[in-house]
């Protein structure tokens, strides 16, 4: 987990991950695409590979390079319960925006009836 | 990460990481601002959303609202008893579209986050947002460890050992 974030947080690097998420491409595809010359795309990629976020694939005459999901299912896990934690906070939250809501028409219609 | 957005259905609570330090979580609700604000800020309604049932019970809630002013929020973990109490202060206050306020969690008194809350109402619907900023990304990463199932005790002590070592 801290691998995968320790690895996303360089800004080019991130990129080069949403880059990724529409497909694999080689290196000099994601070079000309994100205005990175090849050493520095390859750096970035070999930092990315060891922490287990790509892969490359051999594809006919280049090597193509691709993102492995299981990181992002663990990144998508560990932030889901958090969420899930603000998720019941707010159900709980719209119990007693209703009863707000019941108050209000209730409030308002007694001033309904005084001014007749 | 602007791209890492979790949510599990359209008009429920997402979640994103804007940055390395930062919690970004967003709801939108069937009621006008003015209400959402008063069930947001009102001790006797805060109590009964702030803990969520199946992880809690809230045990003091006590707010008060204006800058400068405190807050107070301890609840009782079903799983093991623990007490989990956060406070802080107003900072600045324009009612009813925004807040920004301190965060400290009980544990870690000098650890201060920066809470930032806005409430923005549309043809009847009140979109709000609750924008964290931690002192650290480390910190960060722990408090969202915090939500996962159980994982509260575990990343207490992971927590307890990240401050001292950055101490």
């Amino acid at each position: 987990m801290i691998e995968t974030l320790v690895a996303l947080a360089e800004p080019n690097r991130l990129r080069i991950v949403e880059l990724l998420r529409a497909g694999p491409l080689a290196v000099g595809t994601i070079g000309d695409r994100l205005e990175m010359s090849q050493p520095q795309v390859s750096k970035h990629l070999r930092v990315l590979k060891d922490a287990g976020l790509v892969l490359a694939e051999a594809q006919a005459q280049q090597r193509l390079y691709e993102l492995r999901p299981e990181p992002f299912r663990d990144l998508y896990a560990w932030c889901e319960g958090y969420r899930k934690l603000w998720d019941e906070r707010f159900d709980q939250l719209d119990e007693v925006l209703e009863d707000l809501k019941r108050r209000d028409e209730k409030e308002s219609r007694k001033h309904e009836r005084r001014k007749k | 990460m602007s791209a890492e957005k979790s949510d599990s259905k359209a008009d429920g609570t997402t979640l994103e990481l804007p940055s390395d330090r930062e919690i970004l979580i967003t709801r939108s609700f069937a009621a006008p601002a003015r209400l959402v604000y008063e069930a947001v800020t009102k001790p006797e309604h805060v109590k009964r959303w702030w803990a969520p049932r199946s992880r809690g019970v809230m045990l003091e809630c006590t707010i008060d609202l204006r800058v400068g002013g405190g807050y107070r929020y301890l609840m009782r973990a079903n799983e093991g008893g623990m007490e989990v109490g956060f406070s802080g202060k107003y900072l600045e206050i324009d009612a009813p579209h925004r807040m920004v306020l301190t965060e400290v969690f009980d544990p870690f008194p000098d650890s201060p986050a920066m809470v930032t809350i806005t409430l923005t109402e549309n043809a009847g619907t009140t979109k709000l947002t609750n924008l964290s900023r931690y002192p650290s990304k480390e910190v960060r990463d722990m408090v969202i460890a915090s939500g996962m199932e159980g994982g509260m005790r575990e990343s207490m002590l992971q927590l307890t050992e990240v401050v001292t070592s950055l101490a």
